[in-house]
């Protein structure tokens, strides 16, 4: 037989040393929101969402910071030069094309009379001519030296210099210089780099490779431009940080609790063999749980790999019992009796586990139900496990005395007699003390509480969002029309509320209408101008007189009013300067044409939401708070599942220990379940999903530790088991309330009240049946 | 604003001029200029355009307060205000209504009225990052040439000339297209402190 054992272990060893290895190469997906189900029901705003994350997702802004231009430009070109070498990156640019202005002008000089900014066109609709004469003089008086991209004679009002300067390019403060993008404020010189990742944000190979080119990157700069500081943001950054907080957090908690069970059942059982098998066990069970997830859904979430080391809590538990009961048995143990008299505590409580999960198989919740997935295989497989491996490994009996073993027992059973004895009283007043709580609860559904970025790149990021003005991408608006002159109209309709709605301009917005209006708009601005300019007294042709300018230029611009025809869509969506925008012109939509207006800045949600009311053909799509909305169904959701696995395991059991017998066996945990609720309450802390998410596992840790309590007979004979897992499951869970991701870090919290609360009242699982035995 | 953010923002770029040696020039003419908080005078600027048969001419009253800014008041051929402060650049009507620049349009402004000032008040170190600084003393005072760094700002502007003695005299903007705006400030009073009417002018609400 120990040739056996050695097989196996020496199997099990191999085994886990390619669990470890592979540990790193698994296909582990961070993006927490990837869990979450489709919230758009239509597919133009599927179709609008996942194009604008393309657009977004891979992009790589960063900047080079130096208190001197010269520096900040020599990182700028360090940089860019070592980014390019990287494979995993491209469209590394730096250099902007020197005739970027001249592209300007050709493509909207042909167009100009057509084309005015709000103000301008507000202005001429209020007080016609006054405020064009205001403009020529304003264009020739102005004490600031202007470098207008449109020579003076061409656009004498300034009206087309208006409209270019209300373009929403990208760029914020950023302004071409020899070649580079670069802006400068409060002593500081800042260079812009862009780049794009070549595969996917959430693959892991991508975020390696990015962050040692990036590492190379600051190296090279560190080396060769020491003064020039180095800021990025782009999804990836956040990507790999998660997934190394992750990584490093699982390594650092699923160490420190493997160690603590290691040492607690050293002590408990003066053996190694227990504690190898009992992790041959869990592993099993893990191990089966990862590939039959892999099998299923093809990768594994963040927080299924979270909730699967949390697993160990309650798979251990399962051989934890079978040992405990041969150590006590001493040498009085028949494996295979033992174990017979076990199975119907072992199925018992995994059972009621399964119940709980199956519940949340049922809802279409991706990330959940992957979570219930992992948790079932892996139970049942480290359950099979234990009936099938320990009889066989673990048949000796273990004679060695039980003294101090004894002394935890007793120990144990004063408090079993101090509970029994006031339970008539102190039930109640345990339940009246946490009703208030319960009834304070409140709960919070914001699915920023799914993460908290790194802080520093949270840091990095909100100054270069304020530099360049880049879009939000969570928050949108779709627009769906007829034809794409409908459509230009729709978003003019939309851009005019949200202008109106925000009059100090803390706000911005990209939308395709703002590069090339629709041509009722542009026909209404040459009419506006036109009736001014251009009537049948000649005004331009005086005012320009007036002021000095030759009467050539009069003539020209007269002959080109007369010639000129509007800009349309197609024409400029063929520049090369619409390349960057061309994601928010969705094109041919089920039934018409659809686009997406982009926001950046700080919009309030009821803003949004006023500006677009009443409009037709325009939705707001708000991912976050479609999300958030879509959290609060799912803890709703989650509360009834707890509800009826209650329920059903009541039903369960009482066919084995009468209906009274169910409900003290479940006594344990639906404390267990209420205690974390009315301690939440008494704290103040709002309820999340994640709290919901513990506490089903709670549930199904008290139902077992009310299981084996009962089963194990009336003088506590199952404690030390009892005692062992809740040790156990207080390591391995206690421990995840340190993690930095709060949904991890409250999923901890709960199970650590949770079991800890199933523990001290796990006596009363044995009510009514001590009762009869003592009367007897 | 485009325009001006193009230009402005390449103003303050290439932080690293050299100069040093002209330094001292430099801080004698700030110094020089900056001796009284207040400074007052008349101005009148043309500008000379190839497209014009005639020069354009403006006229008004010019106040620079030495921790405030630049107040530049249009009186003809019709009458607006400019407040220029570090914050940018205000517009202020007829009618006493103030538009300020926003958000994007902003940056650019607040760098305009930055390098306004500096012109303006002769403290022209600061300036250095953009362009050359070329100070020379005359009979008549100082004169300082401004020559662009950046390829952007020359395609516009081919140079600024500065002059004057005890305080700024003239300004002359030569841009590369060969229009030439000329400024001229005459009358020009020192003072200690800015009259109720100034500093209701200069204050900004928001």
């Amino acid at each position: 037989m120990p040739r056996r054992l050695f097989t196996f272990l020496a199997a099990a060893l191999v085994a886990g040393m390619i669990a470890l290895a592979a540990f790193d190469k698994l296909p582990v997906e961070t993006d927490l929101l990837a869990m979450l189900p489709a919230t758009e029901r239509s597919p133009i705003a599927e179709q609008a969402m996942a194009q604008l994350a393309r657009a977004h997702e891979r992009r790589i802004v960063m900047l080079a910071v130096a208190d001197d231009a010269a520096q900040a430009r020599a990182g700028a070109e360090l940089l860019a030069q070592t980014l390019r070498a990287s494979p995993a990156l491209q469209h590394v640019t730096l250099d902007v094309p020197p005739d970027a202005l001249d592209t300007l002008l050709t493509t909207y000089l042909p167009h100009r009379f057509g084309l005015l900014s709000s103000a301008t066109r507000a202005a001429l609709q209020q007080r016609g001519r006054d405020a064009l004469q205001e403009d020529l003089y304003r264009s020739l008086a102005s004490p600031i030296p202007t470098a207008t991209p449109v020579p003076r004679p061409l656009d004498p009002f300034g009206t087309l210099a208006g409209f270019l300067a209300d373009l929403p390019f990208a760029g914020g403060a950023f302004a071409p210089e020899d070649g580079i993008l670069m802006a400068h404020r409060d002593g500081h010189s800042y260079a812009l780099v862009s780049v794009e990742t070549v595969g996917s944000p959430h693959a892991v190979s991508t975020q390696e490779a990015v962050l040692t080119a990036l590492a190379q990157a600051r190296a090279a700069v560190q080396a060769q431009a020491p003064a020039t500081q180095l800021q990025a943001t782009g999804l990836v950054l956040y990507a790999a940080a998660a997934q190394t907080t992750a990584k490093h957090e699982m390594s650092l908690i699923g160490g420190i609790s493997l160690l603590g069970i290691t040492t607690v059942l050293l002590l408990a059982f003066r053996s190694l063999r227990p504690v190898l098998l009992g992790i041959a066990c869990i592993a099993i069970g893990v191990a089966a749980g990862i590939a039959v997830v892999l099998l299923v859904d093809g990768q594994l979430h963040l927080l299924t790999l979270v909730c699967g080391t949390s697993l160990l809590g309650i798979a251990v538990d399962y051989p934890l019992h079978y040992f405990a009961k041969r150590r006590l048995a001493g040498t009085d143990w028949h494996a295979a009796e033992a174990m017979a008299a076990m199975r119907p505590a072992l199925t018992q409580g995994l059972l009621t586990s399964l119940l709980g999960y199956t519940a949340l198989l049922a809802m279409p919740f991706p990330g959940l139900r992957q979570i219930a997935l992992f948790s079932m295989v892996g139970l049942g497989s480290a359950y099979l496990a234990t009936l099938m491996m320990l009889p066989l490994f673990a048949h000796q009996a273990d004679p060695r005395s039980t003294a101090g073993i004894d002394r935890l027992r007793h120990a144990f059973s004063s408090w079993q007699g101090f509970l029994q004895s006031r339970a008539h009283w102190l039930l109640p007043l345990a339940v009246a003390a946490c009703l208030p709580g319960a009834w304070r609860l409140t709960h919070n559904d914001d699915v920023r509480l799914l993460s908290t970025p790194d802080p520093t790149l949270a840091r990095q990021e909100a100054q270069i969002r304020e530099l360049t003005q880049l879009g939000q991408g969570s928050r949108l608006f779709l627009v769906h029309a007829r034809d794409a002159e409908q459509l230009l109209q729709r978003e003019e309709q939309l851009t005019d509320a949200l202008r109106s709605r925000d009059p100090q301009h803390a706000g911005g917005f990209t939308a395709t209408s703002s590069f090339v209006p629709s041509a009722q708009r542009q026909t209404d601005n040459r009419r506006l101008i036109g009736e001014a300019l251009f009537g049948d007294d000649q005004w331009a042709a005086q005012v320009l007189d007036e002021v000095g300018y030759r009467p050539r230029i009069s003539q020209a611009l007269t002959a080109a009013y007369h010639a000129e025809h509007n800009l349309s869509p197609e024409a400029w969506l063929k520049q090369p300067l619409s390349t960057p925008y061309r994601h928010l012109w969705l094109g041919p939509a089920e039934t018409g044409m659809a686009s997406v207006v982009t926001l950046h800045g700080n919009w309030s949600a009821d803003a949004l939401a006023a500006a677009s009311a009443g409009l037709p053909g325009v939705t707001l799509l708000d991912k976050p708070a479609a999300v958030s909305k879509l959290m609060a169904q799912y803890r709703r959701g989650m509360a009834w599942a707890l509800a009826c696995a209650i329920g059903l395991s009541l039903i369960l059991l009482s066919r084995r220990h009468g209906l009274r017998g169910a409900v003290a066996t479940l006594l344990p945990c639906m404390l267990a379940v209420g205690v974390p609720l009315a301690a939440l309450g008494y704290l103040g802390l709002p309820a999340t999903l994640f709290h919901w998410l513990a506490l089903m596992l709670v549930f199904g840790i008290g139902a077992d530790y009310g299981i084996f309590t009962r089963e194990g007979g009336p003088q506590g004979e199952a404690a030390l088991g009892v005692l062992l897992a809740a040790i156990t499951t207080v390591l391995g869970f206690g421990l995840l309330a340190f993690s930095s991701t709060p949904a991890i870090a409250s999923f901890g919290l709960t199970l650590f009240m949770g079991v800890i609360t199933a523990f001290l009242a796990s006596p009363l699982a044995l009510a009514g049946r001590p009762a009869r035995r003592a009367a007897s | 604003m485009k325009r001006r953010t193009f230009l402005l923002a390449g103003l303050l770029a290439l932080l690293s001029a050299s100069a040093h040696a002209d330094d001292a020039l430099l801080k004698e003419i700030a110094a020089r200029v900056a001796d009284s908080p207040v400074l007052r005078a008349e101005f009148s600027q043309t500008k000379t355009l190839a497209a014009m048969r005639k020069p354009f001419r403006i006229a008004g009253h010019f106040t620079y307060a030495r921790d405030t800014g630049v107040l530049w008041q249009v009186a003809s051929p019709y009458t607006v205000t400019y407040l220029i402060d570090a914050r940018g650049t205000v517009e202020i009507g007829p009618d006493g209504q103030r538009k300020t620049r926003a958000g994007r349009e902003a940056a650019g402004a607040a760098q305009a009225g930055q390098i306004m000032q500096a012109l303006l008040s002769a403290d022209l170190a600061p300036l250095q990052s953009s362009f050359v600084l070329d100070p020379v003393r005359d009979a008549a005072g100082w004169h300082v040439t401004l020559t662009p760094h950046s390829a952007e700002i020359a395609r516009h502007l081919e140079r600024i000339t500065v002059a004057g003695n005890t305080a700024v005299e003239r300004v002359d903007i030569f841009e590369a297209g060969g229009d030439h705006t000329e400024i001229r400030f005459t009358a020009i009073q020192r003072d200690t402190w800015l009259t109720e009417a100034e500093t209701a002018l200069f204050a900004r609400p928001d």
